[in-house]
């Protein structure tokens, strides 16, 4: 007798597909996509997304860095200062919220009225503090370097082909004078936390899918060819200002990340979605990827990820460059882990 | 005893300089400054290195009752003449200079802390043992045909002078003194010509003109200090 579900292949069955497989067996877990091997990607989002571009980097696949580090620092500073982490030098963009800010502030659609913060005599760009973990000598020297990285991302929205995004955090700290979303909360890395100046949002459903749908219009005008690749980051919260359990905040912020990443590519024909939150959440790995913090995601389950994103057999075989003078200019996945996260810090400020 | 020891400038004060009663001078490479072997010897701090074919290795034993003058800190060359400068300037040039990508101050205080991070180690290990330690500035870089390769002026001028400001501020912080590059020698920007070195396309080292000065530098702030 016949019913829906006959004929499905081995992957849309649970016992076929994983009970009886080792992590290491999964296969299939998400579509190919489409000249991706060949397009020009660029990458953004909270800090597991760090790992993608390394390794798009790194296997030679056209990964976009415009604003590449000066030569001259040593691949360790240049990490520190930001460079070489993310297609521009944008830090973690850890919400929706902060991602169409940013592309709306790249085009000239809208200004930070706060969008410097102080700490002792050194100044931060407020919508990327982690980038100068010591902070600018000026507010003059900021907007300077402010000025260029934007001029930085338009050109870098309008020559994508795809636009790698991490979902991280549905919780944010926005300005209360004219809805600016942070990427850390004021206080912890410069600035000072007010409750009239600042407030908690934590976005919901709606407003991330609302978020992402004028993202993704605004990025089709300028760029009509642009595709999206949502990923959803495996990392826990490291802190929660709700007045949930931080496990219990955690599986919330992840759902709806997750069912937006879902519907986002359900509704669109160029949004794509790859479960790396899957492989590191999911029951055939029974957590064995997290760091005995279990937050942090052990080198191991980000090669996992990476195994699935861009298969062996798939890593373009390309010419070597001959070895000339040129030196790296960045530090290898196995050097720098997760410095970059700014998210992390909150437990410290709060004298964890 | 004054030693002055370190880098290629110490190795030009070595080869053109008459070198005074109770003075030696260990020069080698500038290499040899950015990575060596450190062991207590005797009472004292033994350097050695061997990092540069061709060139004498620093190898030096540094005591507490000499005046020890490191040369090297202030080797900007390889910093203000580096490749980067031709793609980027620090921010406040980037106005007069829009194709060059503008970089914060955190740059040059990464390539200097990178840079002086075997530097410091010794003035760090010579502090511990009260061994008597300073730094003489090397000259100045010269405004030849060779020392642009492709970078705008001001920016490779803007760039050597935060070099040596920074690498001056580090060095006060640290308590040590600087024996500054003979105010003649130079102006402001660049080494006059009459001071630089005889082969044009050297174009960071001193004549036997310049080393005379900086002996007298080195000879003046030995004197000011009682050490001789």
């Amino acid at each position: 007798m016949a019913n829906p579900y006959t004929g499905k292949p081995d992957r849309a069955f649970w016992k076929r597909a994983v009970s009886t497989r080792h992590y290491s067996q999964l296969s299939d877990l998400a579509k190919p996509i489409d000249g991706f091997l060949d397009a020009r990607i660029a990458t953004a989002g909270s800090c597991f997304a760090q790992h993608i571009g390394r390794y798009l980097r790194k296997n030679g696949l056209n990964y976009m860095d415009h604003e590449p580090a000066p030569e001259i620092l040593s691949p360790k500073s240049a990490d520190r200062l930001g460079y070489g982490v993310y297609s521009c030098r944008y830090g973690n963009i850890y919400t929706s919220r902060q991602l169409v800010q940013l592309f709306d502030e790249a085009f000239g659609k809208r200004k930070p009225v706060d969008g410097i913060w102080q700490k002792g005599e050194r100044f931060y760009d407020a919508l990327r503090p982690g980038i100068e973990p010591d902070g600018f000598v000026s507010p003059e020297a900021v907007q300077a370097l402010r000025r260029f990285h934007l001029s930085k991302v338009r050109r870098m929205f309008r020559k994508l082909d795809i636009f790698v995004f991490t979902l991280g955090l549905t919780e944010c700290w926005v300005s209360t004078r004219d809805g600016t979303a942070y990427p850390i909360a004021p206080g912890v890395i410069a600035g000072s936390y007010t409750p009239q100046d600042y407030e908690f949002v934590n976005l919901r459903h709606r407003d991330i899918m609302d978020d992402l749908i004028r993202f993704r219009a605004a990025l089709k005008e300028i760029n009509p060819q642009a595709r999206i690749l949502f990923t959803v980051s495996p990392v826990p919260l490291a802190a929660t200002a709700t007045d949930n359990h931080v496990l219990v905040a955690t599986t919330y912020s992840k759902s709806v990340l997750r069912a937006v990443a879902g519907e986002m590519t359900d509704e669109f024909d160029d949004v794509h979605y790859f479960p790396s939150y899957e492989v590191i959440t999911g029951q055939p790995t029974r957590h064995a990827f997290y760091e005995p913090d279990l937050r942090s995601v052990a080198a191991a389950g980000v090669a996992e990820v990476m195994r699935h994103l861009l298969p062996e057999d798939a890593v373009p075989q390309r010419p070597q460059k001959a070895k000339g003078k040129r030196r790296r200019l960045y530090a290898d996945e196995a050097d720098v882990g997760y410095e970059h996260c700014e998210e992390g810090l909150l437990a410290e400020a709060a004298g964890e | 005893m004054i030693k002055v020891f370190g880098d290629s400038h110490a190795n030009r004060i070595s080869k053109l300089g008459t070198i005074p009663e109770g003075f030696e001078v260990f020069g080698s490479h500038g290499q040899n400054v950015l990575s060596f072997r450190l062991t207590e010897q005797d009472g004292g701090l033994h350097i050695f290195a061997d990092n540069w074919e061709g060139v004498p290795p620093l190898d030096v034993t540094l005591l507490p009752s000499d005046l020890n003058v490191l040369s090297g800190p202030f080797h900007s060359s390889p910093i203000s003449r580096n490749d980067t400068w031709r793609r980027h300037c620090h921010w406040t040039l980037h106005e007069a200079f829009p194709k060059l990508s503008p970089v914060s101050d955190a740059v040059m205080d990464a390539v200097v802390d990178d840079r002086l991070a075997a530097m410091f180690r010794l003035i760090k290990a010579c502090q511990n043992m009260d061994i008597p330690i300073v730094v003489i500035e090397a000259p100045l870089i010269r405004r030849t045909e060779s020392t642009f390769r492709g970078i705008e002026e001001e920016v490779l001028v803007d760039t050597d002078r935060r070099y040596r400001d920074t690498v001056r501020a580090r060095l006060a912080g640290a308590g040590v003194p600087v024996i500054a590059t003979p105010p003649e020698t130079n102006d402001g920007r660049f080494t006059k010509d009459e001071f630089g070195a005889e082969i044009a396309t050297d174009v960071h080292h001193g004549n036997r003109d310049y080393v005379k000065l900086a002996i007298e530098s080195v000879v003046a702030f030995a004197e000011a200090h009682g050490y001789c």
